[in-house]
Order: structure tokens, then C-alpha cells, then sequence
């Protein structure tokens, strides 16, 4: 078997980013590994039969079975969070991504630290300026986390489903 | 061949009994399913990872990282205690099963 073989990594990563990645409802990286891997090993072994790399990649797409279905049973068996994350953010029965649930929670942080420090801090020149701080720090890392750019997306159609806009 | 229903009722202590013959990953697992089975089983491939990470909520099977020989990231997973437990209890009912209906068949 192996790895070299680009225009196979190419496919199986582009069906399973299609499958398995969109934005909130996409499954979580370690998770996507392994489905690529397994992927993988079909469509090489098929290779090795002497079957094309693209009627491979078909083959190992067909035994895989529905997508859909997997990723449901998948949020079936997700903890009540991911499922709540799930319904808040795509508004439908699919498995967050792990860049929603890193927005999410590093929000509720930068959120958190802003109360506390609202309750703490006397002095409002001094508040306003540890606010604006935390605020851009979270712009910064948020903007720099991989995958952001996709969840935000979701959240954004999400926000437009909901409030009409 | 199965229906079904006894594909998705047989599926964990197949796992369990594949688990626990060796640490496996994904692939493997599912070749050594259509093996056994002589192509009677077949399960499509994607099912089995939500049995897998079922299982190991569970606390059946743990995960760990690993390779494979060409250096790719595998994860591979490893029967527990308790998951050989459960492996000999469902074995136990899967017999006991066999043998009513056997009886049955015989009356």
C-alpha cells in the first residue's frame, strides 16, 4: 500500500470534507481521520487489484454506505451537548464540528471573564479597556482557529433561518 | 442473507469477539467480519464506527492512536475488562437462544 498516491488522498479527502464536514454538522477531525483511513485502505486494496484509482475511490465510497446515515447515528450516539450544539447551530439532527464546539466554548470563557471582571473592577475606564482587550483577543484566536471560517458560516445561516433576515 | 434486524443485533459481540482475538482498527474489523461470515454478513463499511465509539462510551473498548505501515494515523481499538465481560454474557444469550430454537424446531 501507498501513501503517495495524491490523486486518491485528494478524492477521499474532498468527499468526506462534503460528507462529514459542513460547518457545525461535520463530525470531529479524529473522527474524520479515521473515516479517510478507512477509505483509504478500500480503495488501495482495490488498487493493488488493478482497478483505476477513481473506480477505487467509487468502490470504497459504495461500500461505505449512506453518509447521512452514518452522521445520524453518529449524533445518536453523541452526549447531549454535542446534540444541543447540534440543534443551535444547524437547526438540524447532525453532529457539531470540533471548530463550533472550540467557538462555543472559548466564547462562553471570553464571556465569563468579561462578567467576572465587570463585578470585580470599579473603574469603568479601567473595565472598558480590559473588555475591549478580551473582546480582541478573542477576534484574534477565533480568526486564527482552524475551521472558524466554516463554522461561522453555519451560524450565520443559522441566524438568518431563525430571525428572517 | 440476515435480516436486518439480526445484522444490528449481532454486531456488538462480533465486535467484542474480533476485539478480543487482537487490538484492531476500522478495515481490519470489517475484513475479518466478511471473512468469517463467507460474504453472509455484509455490513456497509461506514456503520461500524458508530458501533465502535458506542462501545467505547460504553467502556467496553478503549481507542488508542497508532500507525499504519506506510506511517498514516490509525486508531486502533482494544477490548476491556468489563468489555470481555459483556462478551461473555451476550455469547452466553446467543447460545441459550440457539438452543430454544433448536428445541423448538425439533418438536
Amino acid at each position: 500500500m501507498s501513501t503517495s498516491n495524491s490523486s486518491l488522498n485528494d478524492l477521499i479527502d474532498q468527499w468526506c470534507k462534503q460528507h462529514f464536514s459542513s460547518g457545525c454538522a461535520g463530525v470531529t477531525t479524529d473522527r474524520m481521520d479515521e473515516l479517510k483511513d478507512h477509505l483509504m485502505c478500500v480503495a488501495e486494496a482495490q488498487v493493488e487489484q488493478g482497478m483505476t484509482e477513481s473506480d477505487a475511490f467509487e468502490y470504497a465510497v459504495q461500500q461505505f454506505g449512506e453518509p447521512a446515515e452514518v452522521k445520524n447515528l453518529l449524533l445518536a450516539d453523541s452526549s447531549a451537548f454535542r446534540r444541543w450544539l447540534a440543534r443551535v447551530h444547524c437547526g438540524r439532527s447532525q453532529e457539531p464540528s470540533g471548530s463550533s464546539q472550540k467557538v462555543v466554548w472559548m466564547s462562553l470563557v471570553i464571556a465569563g471573564a468579561l462578567l467576572v471582571s465587570a463585578w470585580l473592577m470599579q473603574d469603568s475606564r479601567s473595565y472598558a479597556f480590559l473588555s475591549t482587550t478580551l473582546i480582541a483577543v478573542w477576534v484574534v484566536i477565533a480568526a486564527r482557529m482552524g475551521g472558524t471560517r466554516e463554522a461561522a458560516r453555519a451560524e450565520w445561516r443559522w441566524l438568518k433561518r431563525k430571525f428572517g433576515f | 442473507m440476515f435480516t436486518k434486524d439480526l445484522v444490528a443485533a449481532s454486531a456488538t459481540p462480533i465486535v467484542l469477539s474480533i476485539l478480543n482475538e487482537s487490538d484492531s482498527y476500522g478495515y481490519a474489523i470489517i475484513e475479518r467480519v466478511r471473512q468469517c461470515s463467507e460474504g453472509d454478513l455484509s455490513w456497509k463499511d461506514g456503520m461500524l464506527y458508530p458501533i465502535l465509539y458506542r462501545l467505547e462510551r460504553k467502556g467496553l473498548i478503549e481507542s488508542y492512536a497508532g500507525s499504519s505501515e506506510t506511517g498514516r494515523k490509525r486508531k486502533y481499538y482494544r477490548i476491556l475488562q468489563e468489555g470481555r465481560q459483556a462478551l461473555a454474557q451476550q455469547r452466553a444469550q446467543w447460545r441459550r437462544l440457539n438452543q430454544i430454537i433448536d428445541q423448538l424446531e425439533t418438536i
